[in-house]
């Protein structure tokens, strides 16, 4: 399925600029698939884009409700009690308590000491 | 269609303006690419590769030059692309010591394209690629130089051989003692 448009085909040429114009004139007619393949491979693309796009919305919704379902709680597991290291009152005393693991807001996980002092609800 | 208009269309991914554009220069653009890749399925998916390319980079396109040039050089890029994967392009790195003693513009008397590009397309791939950057696309040999790897001198050089390779195939090796001329040293 070749055409050519050049109409001057057959005239002669003499200089390098004159075969340059000719040649540049040139035209060949591509098959008719090549229009259907270019317009799959856009297709195509924008079913990778969407796909991409998918992907990383499921990843930020998990992401979202995994966050979402820790904000309620605020769980402090495996930490140690170690009363009376100081005791004030008969029935109160000042207590170092030592956090490992402790799940706080915003899915983060906090460790350390704090001294507190702890009063009988009823004395 | 106003080819600023066919750019915005084309860039609001309008199918209609992408069809004609396609319409309008893929023939063009086929009898470039042939001009660099013999073998017209290879030609063709090099087309498709160089057409999708100017759809989506279109955005690129900063408007300094003509819209056409800007995709012939993309088109010319896909093809040394091409051959340079599939190992096709072999430039000889031999530099002549004549190097700005190159031929008078007239280089033969009266022949016409058919048996000019016989003889354009039967030369060796360095030779060819060159001329066809130099001669038609018009690239300046310091831009073939960074298209190929090359340095400035051997891609003169090589446009030497190629224009002597067709003037003594076209049976025109008298005209060339008769019409020396210094040339192509404007343009570095």
């Amino acid at each position: 399925m070749m055409t050519n448009n050049f109409n001057d085909m057959n005239n002669k040429m003499s200089t390098w600029d004159q075969v340059s114009e000719a040649l540049n004139k040139l035209e060949q007619e591509p098959s008719r698939n090549v229009w259907v393949r270019i317009h799959q491979k856009k297709m195509r693309r924008r079913l990778i884009r969407l796909s991409y796009s998918s992907i990383a919305a499921t990843f930020l919704l998990i992401v979202g409700v995994f966050l979402f379902n820790q904000k309620e709680s605020i769980a402090f597991s495996g930490y140690s009690y170690e009363p009376g290291i100081e005791q004030t009152e008969a029935d109160s005393f000042l207590a170092s308590i030592t956090f490992s693991n402790a799940h706080l807001q915003h899915g983060k996980v906090g460790e350390g000491n704090v001294s507190k002092m702890l009063i009988p609800k009823n004395p | 269609m106003e080819e600023s208009l066919l750019i915005r269309l084309c860039l609001k991914q309008d199918y209609t303006a992408q069809e004609f554009l396609y319409k309008k220069y893929a023939p063009r653009f086929l009898a470039l690419i042939l001009r660099y890749i013999p073998r017209r399925d290879d030609a063709e998916d090099v087309l498709v590769e160089s057409i999708f390319k100017i759809f989506t980079k279109m955005d690129t396109f900063k408007k300094e030059g003509s819209f056409e040039g800007w995709m012939k050089r993309l088109v010319v890029n896909d093809c040394l692309m091409f051959l340079r994967k599939n190992k096709m392009i072999t430039v000889g790195i031999d530099t002549l010591n004549e190097v700005k003693a190159d031929l008078d513009d007239h280089f033969f008397m009266e022949k016409d394209l058919d048996a000019i590009k016989i003889v354009i397309d039967s030369l060796p791939n360095g030779y060819k690629i060159i001329f066809n950057l130099y001669v038609v696309e018009g690239f300046k040999h310091k831009e073939i130089a960074q298209l190929l790897g090359i340095s400035v001198n051997t891609s003169k050089s090589q446009l030497i051989h190629a224009k002597r390779s067709i003037r003594k195939q076209l049976g025109l090796t008298q005209l060339e003692a008769d019409n020396s001329k210094t040339e192509d040293n404007d343009d570095e």
